[in-house]
């Protein structure tokens, strides 16, 4: 049983760790870089007005929501490991539900306000 | 006055409380390996140091141990890279020390035995039909990983290997790959079900530093992944259709 | 015979060389991503509340000290991409017979599509 389990985390932290490679490093460069930094685009793009429009078509809440999705699973696993790695004394019974817990709960809190928008 | 430099070596033996890092001066050549370092101390200082060697050309895998805090073969590493020393030897990591440099690599024999490291048939091709052909593609398939000399320098460079003592580890589930890998072989059904266990391929965590130190650039590491994506294929393929027998 | 002793590479496997070190920074590199995922989440939610959460909400977000926080959780992020795509031809060998594409080749495709990306979402926030 846990082998079957394991592979499908892995496949999600694989798909995972393809998405945050390519889309992570340019949302943190807009959303808390440049845009605290004042470049205008970006401040217009996330003022209240703005990212309702940046957030208005279903397309890209979809991508969006991947884009916070997958890099979860991502980080939930490769935290979970790293834990086991660090020889920390936590049992996996405790701390895989922790972390892919942890990571669902946040996909889940995306779904929910993207569709509210 | 020869050129020398100095080597710290670990000495142990079970009777010991515990073990020690003892000096010697060796001569320096230009040409000397860590290896020949090691046998001039026992032929001239020291004959009680034990350790293990054969073949002292980096094909038959015996003389892997810690210099410097990697994991290399002896015979492999010259003398001239260390400079100016000292060169600190100890046995192999991750291992059980018998006595001075020579570890128990008796996990690793059954780690390897337990993958079947040897061509799987269903029925063997009768005699009256030749030989198994096999095309360069289909060598190339697997060459690569057919290169492993065993020296277990990968198991000492693993960190999980040093965390979970039942990790099937590098060479195992390299050597398991190159034979799931050869056309010749059936039998990737039966290694399938022991590489993908906890303690087969998804106790790795690509590390990567098997690779990094493998002398004959088997890179288990990247078979490991290679493996990780196979499994994932027949689980999804056996999710979409489960009445398919591969 | 008394027990032979194992010197087992222990916690601490990461600072034993270089290299493990790199490792470890790349698995922290998951810890700060979750963190800034965790605060892009509670950007999604005020986005969708009234201006003055939303406003109140961006002077936290983009204070002097979170803009720190960004550019130390952007390093990691890129250490993320620089790492997934050096070990992405590890991973995924394209054999044809005894032709294999070459590691470099796999690594500049994915070069390219992240500077696809990077044009995709710039564009998306320059141009809505």
């Amino acid at each position: 049983m846990k082998r079957s389990n394991e592979v499908f985390l892995w496949s999600l932290f694989s798909a995972g760790g393809v998405v945050a490679a390519l889309f992570i490093p340019a949302f943190i460069f807009v959303t808390g870089i440049v845009s605290a930094l004042g470049w205008q685009p970006a401040q217009q793009a996330f003022s209240h007005d703005g990212v309702q429009q940046l957030l208005g078509p279903g397309i890209v809440r979809v991508v969006v929501g991947v884009v916070v999705a997958l890099p979860l699973i991502h980080a939930a696993h490769r935290i979970r490991h790293l834990i086991i790695d660090l020889h920390a004394p936590v049992p996996d019974l405790v701390l895989a539900p922790a972390c892919y817990g942890a990571a669902l709960a946040g996909t889940a809190l995306a779904i929910v306000f993207l569709v509210q928008l | 006055m020869e050129r020398t430099i100095k080597l710290d070596v670990y000495r142990y033996r079970p009777d010991w409380d515990r073990p020690t890092l003892q000096p010697f001066e060796v001569p320096f050549r230009e040409d000397w390996v860590v290896l020949d370092a090691l046998n001039y101390i026992k032929d001239v200082v020291d004959g009680s140091l034990s350790f293990r060697w054969s073949c002292r050309m980096g094909v038959c895998g015996s003389c892997g141990m810690m210099v410097n805090g990697r994991p290399e073969l002896t015979c492999h590493t010259f003398l001239r890279d260390c400079l100016p020393g000292p060169i600190r030897i100890e046995p192999l990591q991750n291992f059980a020390v018998e006595r001075d440099l020579i570890v128990d690599i008796e996990p690793f024999m059954q780690k390897l035995q337990a993958v079947k490291p040897w061509l799987v048939r269903q029925a063997e091709q009768p005699l009256a039909q030749g030989e198994y052909l096999q095309s360069p593609g289909q060598l190339a398939a697997y060459r690569q990983f057919s290169m492993c000399i065993n020296c277990t320098l990968c198991y000492a460079a693993c960190p999980v290997v040093g965390r979970a003592e039942d990790f099937l580890g590098p060479a195992a589930l390299a050597l398991a790959q190159r034979y799931n890998l050869d056309s010749r072989d059936q039998g990737r059904k039966e290694r399938h079900a022991i590489m993908f266990q906890h303690e087969g391929i998804w106790d790795c965590t690509f590390v990567g530093e098997c690779s990094a130190v493998c002398p004959k650039h088997v890179d288990p590491a990247g078979v490991i992944q290679q493996a990780k994506l196979v499994a994932a294929r027949d689980a999804y393929r056996s999710l979409v259709m489960p009445w398919s027998r591969r | 015979m008394t027990t032979p002793r194992c010197r087992a590479l222990g916690w601490t496997w990461w600072a034993a060389r270089p290299p493990y070190t790199l490792v470890l920074l790349r698995e922290l590199s998951a810890v700060v991503m979750a963190v800034y995922l965790a605060l892009l989440v509670v950007l999604l939610q005020r986005a969708g509340q009234d201006a003055e959460a939303y406003e109140e909400y961006l002077g936290f977000l983009w204070h002097p000290l979170m803009v720190l926080f960004h550019v130390v959780a952007f390093a990691f992020a890129v250490l993320h991409t620089v790492t997934w795509f050096q070990l992405t031809p590890k991973a995924i060998v394209l054999r044809y017979g005894e032709f294999k594409v070459p590691d470099f080749f796999i690594i500049a495709q994915q070069y390219a599509g992240w500077l696809v990306m990077w044009a995709v979402v710039l564009a998306w926030v320059v141009f809505t």
